[in-house]
């Protein structure tokens, strides 16, 4: 956890200036803000008299789709006279991607998803652009909700990795600390907005961070939990978790982590597009064969694959584990199937 | 134009084999429309494209030796292949490959080498052989014994190079049906029953299979019988897929991923990654 301390470059923003502020961030390039929808909040593209919903802990939907669209056009085809399909890649933005408000789990769930998309095997091009754009003004998390654990999975409310700033809700304001030089940047010709913190500032948001604790067990051991699983294939606790499911999928659709998709052709033979779109490991069409044959055709197969993949096949792949701690699959599970009772179940105990 | 690993080449159909009595089995010859062909190895496979339908996976029937164009054999199935059999000779596709890991041929190196295919699944079999059978390649594999195996005589796929590769030497070929027509002389024998029966030598060889799943289930004890260890036999698995790079999350055994780590596994991998074996 990093602590306040003077050597930060702290800046105060007033609540009624955030506005203003970014109206003019977003004039320089891409800014995602989390607006409130419905009972959640999501993250969508800034414009002016939008909303912003800065208290959602977490917000609803994750900051995933800030770099991995709900649904993105690969590539467009056209056939002309001769029949002959013409391909065009849509232009990538080169301007910076602002995420503004996101917090310390999603921020964990992008190792994860660069370890998909970017090491795994060749980097997927339209991911590693919007990457390279990303700049994160992070938000630090002054009321965690009951279903955040993100102190047991190597996050934690005030945890600032993935931020290039952090801003601190504070009295009828916001401070603002700087973190990396991006993130100076990014803020430098904007600093006429802010005011610069004083010393009695700096001890209210000192107090602030003592006084916002997440306690809810010992860090999570990951090579502990993956050999626990991988031996425990045939545990009936498995047939429990998939009787509950009901297969909608809600979990994977808002986790932060989860990056199953689909490639989907939409239009005519004669022109369309193919589109990369969020798919379900939990769905029996996911892995269901044109011969009708399907290996995960079982409800009890895909409850399986869910929590192997996260916590088992990760690990053994040397990638970040598959979970953060973000709690919005437990608030979300229609049927209260609990992620944090399947890592209770195969933690040993005294860890 | 940015190139990104869900973009296809685009090629052409230059050809189309009928290949079997039924007419739902059809070998395309592709050759591309812009660029070159990239280098690939037997067991590897591509992403074909119908604009408009989407995308599936299909094993190079082809060999590399084979210089300006690939071939694909494409059983009529599902929504794709449907659509791809309508197509016809000058018509654009897309591919996107290769894709995944490659028959391991240092492992088949001065080895004997017994090779065991089912019905359709033959195509990737068939890239493996016509490669071993071209002289500059001949000397990377000693004896090869082919089984090969269809429900009945009108489904072998490539009939005029089956034909030519008996006259091959350090080659046997051991075709079989589940059921005869009144022209078939050869065996009428499940696959995993005429390979106990012939009893290749397997000293100092290693196996390959490539087949419908009980095909497979039932050959590979009897692999092991004549005496192959588990380490040797190679298996060309498949899954459904759609990114063909590791990352849609559809294909996985266990911890491996049939696209990016396979689709060929040894018969120990296989085991350590999923019941199924």
């Amino acid at each position: 956890m990093t602590r306040t301390n003077t050597s930060d470059s702290l800046w105060i923003l007033p609540a009624d200036a955030l506005p203003a502020f970014l109206s003019a961030l977003a004039e320089n390039g891409e800014l995602w803000v989390p607006v409130p929808v419905g009972e959640g909040a999501r993250f969508l593209p800034y414009r002016e008299g939008l909303p912003i919903d800065l208290t959602q802990t977490p917000p609803a939907h994750p900051a995933k789709s800030i770099l991995f669209p709900h649904s993105e056009v690969l590539f467009t085809y056209h056939r002309g006279d001769d029949g002959i399909p013409a391909l065009t890649v849509p232009e990538f933005d080169s301007r910076f991607l602002v995420a503004f408000g996101v917090r310390s789990c999603d921020l964990h769930a992008i190792n994860a998803l660069d370890a998909i998309f970017l090491k795994r095997s060749v980097p997927d091009t339209g991911y590693q652009q919007r990457r390279e754009r990303l700049r994160v003004i992070g938000i630090a998390c002054l009321s965690p909700a009951a279903t955040c654990f993100c102190d047991r999975m190597g996050g934690g409310p005030f945890d600032t990795t993935g931020m290039d700033v952090q801003i601190v809700p504070f009295e009828e304001s916001y401070l603002f600390r700087i973190l990396t030089e991006g993130g100076n940047q990014l803020l430098n010709p904007y600093l006429d907005y802010f005011q610069a913190a004083d010393e009695g500032a700096i001890r209210k948001i000192a107090a602030l961070e003592e006084g916002t604790s997440l306690q809810t067990g010992q860090p999570v051991d990951f090579e502990d939990l993956s050999q626990a699983i991988k031996t425990h294939n045939d545990d009936p606790y498995w047939e429990d978790l998939a009787n509950a499911c009901l297969g909608c999928g809600i979990c994977t659709f808002v986790c932060p982590v989860c990056s199953c998709f689909t490639l989907v052709d939409e239009g005519t033979p004669r022109a369309g597009r193919r589109v990369r779109a969020w798919d379900a490991c939990m769905f029996s069409t996911f892995t269901k064969e044109a011969s009708g044959h399907n290996p995960r055709g079982a409800e009890v197969a895909r409850v399986k694959q869910r929590f192997f993949h996260k916590f088992y096949y990760c690990i053994e792949n040397e990638e970040p584990p598959g979970c953060v701690g973000c709690g919005r699959c437990v608030a979300q599970c229609p049927t209260s199937i609990d992620i944090r009772e399947v890592i209770r179940h195969y933690q040993r105990e005294g860890t | 134009m940015n190139r990104h690993p869900f973009l296809p080449q685009r090629m052409k159909i230059a050809r189309i084999v009928d290949e079997v009595a039924t007419h739902d089995i059809l070998t395309f010859e592709l050759v591309p429309l812009e660029g070159e062909i990239a280098s690939y190895l037997p067991g590897q496979f591509a992403e074909i494209s119908v604009f408009g339908v989407g995308e599936a996976p299909f094993g190079y029937a082809s060999s590399p030796h084979e210089e300006g164009l690939v071939r694909f054999t494409v059983k009529r199935m599902g929504a794709l292949t449907q659509e791809l059999h309508r197509l016809g000779e000058g018509a654009v596709v897309g591919m996107r490959g290769p894709l995944g890991n490659s028959f391991e041929l240092d492992r088949f190196r001065g080895k004997d080498l017994i090779v065991v295919g089912g019905g359709y699944a033959f195509t990737t079999l068939r890239s493996l052989i016509a490669y071993l059978l071209t002289p500059e390649h001949r000397g990377e594999a000693g004896r090869i014994t082919l089984f090969y195996g269809v429900r009945n005589p009108g489904l072998f796929l490539y009939k005029p190079e089956l034909e030519q590769w008996r006259d091959a030497e350090d080659f046997s070929l051991h075709l079989t049906v589940d059921a005869a027509d009144e022209d078939w002389t050869g065996p009428v024998a499940l696959v995993p029953d005429l390979v106990k029966e012939v009893a290749p030598e397997t000293t100092n060889a290693v196996a390959v299979v490539c087949g419908p799943p009980p095909m497979i289930r039932f050959t590979l004890p009897v692999l092991e019988e004549l005496g192959l260890r588990e380490d040797d036999i190679f298996i060309s698995m498949e899954m459904k897929m759609k990114c063909g790079v590791g990352m849609c999350g559809r294909c996985n055994l266990g911890p491996k991923f049939v696209c990016k780590d396979g689709p060929v596994f040894t018969l120990k991998e296989l085991r350590e990654l999923t019941d199924d074996f």
